[in-house]
């Protein structure tokens, strides 16, 4: 219990302010400032970056139940979703399960 | 005369002084849909995340209605399990969130009417995400323009609920599905999130920050563990523009 409102007292700082914080920025800013404006396009790029550098820690250092897949067939299966997201006419959907179809069975075929 | 006519139209709607709530019910009911179900399998890996990594299944659910946006929830989680300090978990959420800023600016600039009250737009920003923002581009034409709003906040509304009943489920799924198929469900994440910033991606820095975050993110874990994703972030990001800064611009609104 005191951990679980420990973590909830860190949440409201560290995940809802700094959240909240853009879109309250964006409801102010709507009615004035340009979304192509060189700071916001930045901010873009370093947004994305983040969310990429993510993706990749979790897809070569995950920590747990995915840790016992090869690290070769993980790099592979986002190969091959990347791959089959524009042989789907850049649909996320079906590219998404894509990538964990492929996941399962490379592991299962090559173990 | 007719033309005239057609400007006149377009003033009255923009002009409707306030939102028809009424519109929440379909929002509600697209939550049902391809997108929703794309976003309740990631939610299901997110669960079994964080069953994975230890993190408590209540402080977990307690992510979705106060961050609601998964990859600030996975850094959340994630370092906190790490034991990084507080104010470095808080940057790097914070980071991960600017990426809303636009997105938001993006819905509002298209559903909100000029003479309403504001709060309803504050209401809206919260619930604004990738997921969200995918829809208001694409189901939003049948939808008339003082209910637009009140849409996408039932939208909103709905898919927040359909997560937090999902967490739970791909918590305790985690420990009795065979291991392959608890990894499988993981792996929706980090799919979801690559593919949508693949499909977001407008300009040649869009696709340069994707690829230097990606092959940053190794070589600063290895002289930096604890600011892995921060250096990874801000140098493959920043690097992207100064080298990529797009000249042709007018592509987001």
């Amino acid at each position: 219990m005191t951990q679980l409102t420990l973590i909830l007292a860190a949440m409201i700082p560290a995940g809802f302010v700094a959240t909240y914080l853009w879109r309250a920025l964006a409801v102010v800013a709507v009615t004035r400032i340009d979304p192509e404006s060189d700071l916001l396009l930045w901010v873009r790029a370093v947004s994305t970056a983040l969310v990429a550098a993510l993706v990749m820690r979790m897809v070569i250092a995950p920590s747990g139940v995915l840790a016992t897949i090869a690290v070769e067939h993980r790099l592979a299966a986002v190969a091959i979703g990347i791959g089959s997201f524009y042989a789907a006419s850049r649909s996320t959907q079906i590219a998404t399960f894509a990538t964990v179809i492929a996941l399962v069975l490379l592991h299962m075929v090559l173990g | 005369m007719l033309t005239m006519g057609q400007t006149t139209q377009t003033d009255t709607d923009e002009d409707v002084a306030d939102y028809d709530w009424a519109g929440m019910a379909g929002g509600t009911r697209a939550a049902f849909s391809l997108p929703g179900l794309v976003m309740a399998c990631s939610f299901t890996g997110f669960g079994a995340l964080i069953h994975d990594v230890g993190f408590p299944l209540l402080a977990g659910v307690a992510t979705i209605p106060l961050i609601w946006a998964l990859p600030g929830q996975v850094l959340f989680v994630t370092m906190w399990q790490s034991g990084v300090a507080l104010l470095l978990i808080a940057a790097a959420v914070s980071l991960t969130a600017v990426r809303l800023m636009p997105m938001t600016i993006g819905v509002l600039a298209q559903v909100r009417l000029r003479k309403a009250k504001r709060w309803p737009e504050f209401l809206l920003g919260h619930f604004t995400a990738v997921t969200v923002w995918v829809m208001s581009l694409t189901s939003l034409h049948d939808v008339s323009a003082p209910r637009q709003l009140p849409w996408l906040v039932g939208l909103g509304t709905a898919l927040m609920a359909m997560m937090m009943l999902v967490v739970p489920a791909g918590y305790y799924l985690a420990d009795s599905l065979p291991p392959a198929l608890a990894a499988a469900m993981v792996f929706f994440t980090p799919a979801f999130f690559l593919l949508s910033l693949l499909s977001g991606a407008i300009w040649r820095f869009d696709y340069a920050a994707i690829l230097l975050g990606c092959v940053l993110l190794p070589i600063a874990r290895y002289y930096a563990p604890d600011f892995d994703l921060l250096i990874a972030g801000l140098g493959g990001g920043t690097l992207a523009f100064v080298c990529l800064r797009p000249r042709r611009k007018g592509l987001l609104k």
